[in-house]
């Protein structure tokens, strides 16, 4: 800052004024932020739905675990089939990083996994294979299944990240949130219904068409399309998702 | 009354044009642009769990910066003394770096932020919302709470005081 202007409040105002400007908030760590703050609220809404039903709940969950108690005490082998489609030593077997256990995909699990390996080769702004990362959740004893991708681009520090959020919501229910409110259209954005290989998605398009999202949703998760950086095309986005092996979805 | 399906469109609108500012907002007020972003999604939460109660007196954005300057005020306290103590080590404040920057800052600015920093805090926060974010009196006055005239002379006083932190950091860099 200039001495001869150490006195002057206008001077100092707009400097001030600079610092705002020259902050940048990294676009997809907006994205992230977003997609969090969706999770959080799809959740209270939940929570605030048990909180009601709770009587009801209660009721219903003797009834129901009266008729599993039962079943499986007159036929002890039909217990119920597990929810888990990965199997630990067949698709994917934990590392230690950092001395933490993660788990990390075996080449069948990559294989047999939602996210196309090959996609490079007819999308040509895409380079080289995914990177796929797994997140395991025990909570309960119940294993959800949360993973992400990268797909690098063409372009130096162009990122495709898509990664996954299980829910249990109709999938109407999603594609209408994800879509424009009829009372409060969106300003800043436009969103259109696109179908992805027969299931439905979301196109969700910035005005100044810097930063696209592509949202599918299937029976079992919601998919999120990004790009990491600014100038994706939109098109590449539908490309991509409609090569993804949605009959894997775990 | 807004159904839950109206007050998620709301929030997530608020958020597409709002969170931008509220990260720096908060990030400048409390020196930690990763907390920010925590705070940040803590403040639309509550305006979600508060849409129905919101008298409209305000506009949204005066209501988001209010919400979140209160959420930022409980994080500030324990801020606050590790403030103190850098201070006492005579060490410039760094900006918070972890496994990734929530933020990029140019050159140019970071002597002026790093300052801003050291002020004492209701200075910062005034200075902020009038000259960083361009609130008007009135506007700050709902944000901090405060009347018209409070803000007015601490604006004075904070400006004033800055500007004497800046000469003394010049004159500092000149002795070395």
């Amino acid at each position: 800052m200039k001495s001869s202007h150490k006195t002057d409040h206008l001077y100092l105002s707009h400097e001030l004024k600079t610092i705002d400007k020259n902050i940048e908030w990294h676009q997809h760590r907006k994205k992230r932020l977003e997609e969090k703050l969706r999770t959080k609220l799809a959740q209270q809404r939940k929570t605030s739905f048990v909180q009601k039903s709770i009587p009801a709940g209660i009721a219903l969950g003797f009834v129901l675990f009266t008729y599993v108690f039962i079943v499986n005490l007159l036929n002890p082998s039909s217990s119920l089939p597990s929810s888990a489609s990965l199997i630990e030593g067949v698709h994917y077997t934990y590392e230690m990083e950092k001395s933490k256990k993660l788990p990390v995909l075996t080449q069948e699990g990559r294989e047999n996994s939602v996210y196309p390996l090959d996609a490079s080769q007819s999308i040509k702004s895409l380079s080289g294979e995914p990177e796929i990362f797994l997140y395991l959740s025990n909570i309960g004893g119940k294993q959800t299944i949360y993973s992400q991708a990268f797909y690098s681009t063409t372009i130096a520090g162009q990122t495709i990240s898509i990664h996954t959020t299980p829910h249990s919501e109709t999938v109407d229910e999603l594609v209408t949130s994800h879509l424009p409110h009829k009372k409060f259209p969106a300003e800043s954005y436009t969103a259109e219904e696109v179908d992805i290989a027969g299931h439905r998605g979301v196109l969700q398009i910035n005005n100044d068409r810097s930063l696209p999202r592509l949202t599918v949703i299937t029976d079992k998760n919601v998919y999120y399309f990004y790009y990491t950086a600014d100038n994706g095309h939109p098109d590449t986005l539908i490309e991509l998702a409609k090569k993804f092996k949605f009959e894997n979805d775990w | 009354m807004y159904s839950k399906r109206e007050k998620e469109q709301i929030v997530m609108e608020l958020y597409e044009a709002h969170s931008e500012a509220l990260v720096k907002y908060i990030g400048l007020l409390i020196n930690d642009f990763h907390r920010a972003e925590d705070i940040t999604q803590e403040t639309f939460l509550k305006a979600y769990r508060g849409m129905n109660t919101f008298n409209h007196k305000s506009s949204f954005k005066t209501w988001l910066f209010t919400i979140a300057r209160n959420l930022a005020y409980d994080y500030l306290p324990k801020q606050q003394r590790n403030h103190i103590l850098l201070k006492l080590l005579s060490k410039p404040p760094q900006l918070t770096v972890s496994i990734e920057q929530a933020v990029e800052m140019s050159e140019e600015i970071k002597g002026l932020y790093h300052t801003l920093t050291h002020l004492k805090i209701t200075y910062r926060e005034v200075i902020i919302l009038r000259k960083i974010k361009e609130f008007s009196t009135k506007e700050t006055a709902v944000i901090l709470g405060w009347s018209e005239s409070k803000v007015k002379s601490t604006l004075s006083r904070g400006l004033r005081e800055l500007e004497k932190m800046i000469c003394e950091e010049e004159h500092y860099e000149e002795l070395s």
